[in-house]
């Protein structure tokens, strides 16, 4: 009887240790694969959502060190940060039925079904988070993960809200339309590249090296901007996500009217945001060839004379 | 005879399994498809919301990163119902669909159905706080650079109305903040 009831026993602490190990072994295994494609500096095709954030603040750490942010210090720049993370946080609920379907957006780009299944289940892990750079010169950046960088310089071409709200939705949907990882997936297929820079910030080897490379090489591409496919796409979905949160669409033609006039008053440098553009007169065009063709309006309420006066009221409290 | 002995119980029997399988397919009907949820608990996108009208809704319960929910059949342009436990109470509402996906994610602790953080599970493959926290020292430029990350998440937190403190604060105090927004810019 006794022995009968151990071996009852040790048949099952024998099947556990079986099942444990292989458990065990899976789990590893996954582990192991993950952190050798880093090793290996190859570059994974999908991130989790808070695999895109790190990588953005990554990313971000590098835009940062090419341009200050704002330091965040009294009641004025306090106030333009919340003004502009409300706002962006306001449109990016408003525009929650804005299509992401290349199809809807103009067939600009040329997705195949895995890069397109990327932006349907693109989520952002913390949300769209916005920030100033203290700098003149024109610059937008947006990285993996929701962070939104706008220099003054770009800021100050901006007349009134609607027009700064055009400006936040287009940045806004390079992120949301999956622009920059697209891009760096498509150039660099299979590796983590180097740069001068990147080999300066890491010279060594393993999976910390090759994350700071890809953060630093990634940050090195959204200096050389989008492709012209890829802006039609961002000023597509910027003008139907004003007329979803009740902005007048018109405002992306202004504030494109305003990057012309910016093109026509400057010179812009090759090195510059604006130079890797596709032509101002052809956005303008397709921009109010969509608001016809798609009857885009603001909203009743809004356009009324007295809520546009509220709006640039505070907008001219938080950056006039 | 004994009555037993005449009982039919096969038929009994038969009726039982059929009664059982149309249960079983039944139970299935009403129980929705499980997700889990892959956003941090800090975005806005993880409150459950009473309605789909960004201006109507209320906040009915804050959902964490791996927690599964149960996908009801309902869904209104990008959100979907679901069924969810929060703090110990069960609760319905409205997400977004985009937040929930089949599997859960693997750099994270899986939550019990009960809502509860299971952290032995927490493989933490892929870009992490770890491996960030390599870079720092790896880099002096990097370590700079992120302490600027830092400090803007920090005083944005603050200025949204979220507790700066809390790595993971209750977004909601935002979706408040975005309404008012909205309001005092006429834009409804």
């Amino acid at each position: 009887m006794k022995t009968k009831t151990m071996n009852f026993w040790v048949t099952r602490l024998l099947f556990l240790a079986v099942v444990g190990t292989l458990v065990g072994c899976s789990l590893l295994n996954k582990v192991a694969d993950s952190i050798n494609a880093i090793e290996k500096a190859q570059l994974v095709d999908k991130y989790e959502p808070s695999e895109q954030y790190y990588l953005g603040r990554g990313v971000s750490a590098v835009v940062l060190d090419k341009y200050q942010p704002v330091e965040i210090k009294d009641a004025k720049t306090e106030q333009q940060i919340a003004y502009l993370n409300d706002m962006a946080g306001y449109i990016e609920r408003a525009a929650q039925d804005v299509t992401r379907s290349a199809m809807r957006l103009g067939d600009h780009t040329d997705r195949d079904y895995d890069q397109q299944q990327q932006v349907y289940e693109l989520a952002l892990y913390r949300g769209i988070q916005l920030g100033i750079l203290d700098t003149d010169e024109v610059a937008a950046h947006g990285t993996p993960g929701g962070f939104l960088w706008l220099s003054y310089g770009i800021i100050d071409m901006c007349e009134n809200e609607d027009e700064l709200a055009a400006l936040v939705a287009h940045e806004m949907s390079h992120i949301i339309l999956d622009h920059g990882m697209a891009n760096y997936r498509e150039a660099y297929k299979a590796e983590v590249r180097n740069s001068t820079l990147s080999d300066t910030w890491f010279s060594g080897s393993g999976a910390v090296a090759n994350f700071g490379r890809l953060c630093v090489t990634y940050a090195e591409d959204i200096f050389n901007g989008y492709n012209p496919g890829q802006e039609f796409e961002a000023d597509n979905w910027g003008a139907r996500a004003l007329a979803a949160s009740g902005y007048d669409p018109n405002a992306m033609v202004a504030i494109l009217q305003r990057v012309e006039e910016h093109e026509k008053a400057h010179e812009v440098d090759p090195e510059e945001y604006l130079a890797h553009h596709p032509p101002i007169e052809e956005r303008i065009k397709t921009v109010k060839d969509l608001i016809k063709e798609e009857n885009l309006k603001a909203s009743p309420a809004a356009s009324k004379p007295e809520a546009v006066k509220a709006r640039n009221d505070r907008f001219e409290a938080a950056f006039k | 005879m004994q009555w037993w002995k005449k009982f039919p119980w096969q038929r009994l029997l038969a009726l039982l399994v059929v009664l059982a399988v149309v249960m079983a397919v039944a139970m299935t009907q009403v129980r929705g498809e499980e997700m889990f949820v892959k956003v941090d608990s800090s975005s806005p996108e993880a409150v459950v919301q009473s309605s789909t009208d960004f201006f109507e809704a209320e906040p009915v319960g804050k959902l964490i990163p791996n927690q599964p929910v149960e996908m009801l059949d309902e869904e209104d342009g990008e959100y979907v119902k679901i069924r969810a436990t929060v703090d110990g109470r069960e609760v319905e509402g409205w997400v977004k669909k985009i937040i929930l996906q089949k599997k859960p994610l693997e750099n994270k602790p899986r939550v019990t159905e009960s809502g509860a953080v299971d952290s032995a599970s927490f493989a933490a493959p892929g870009f992490s706080k770890e491996l960030e926290d390599g870079m720092r020292q790896d880099s002096k430029e990097m370590a700079l650079a992120l302490k600027r990350i830092d400090e803007f998440e920090k005083k944005r937190k603050e200025l949204m109305g979220l507790d700066p403190n809390e790595e993971e604060p209750d977004p909601t105090p935002m979706l408040q903040r975005y309404r008012d927004f909205a309001n005092a810019g006429k834009l409804k």
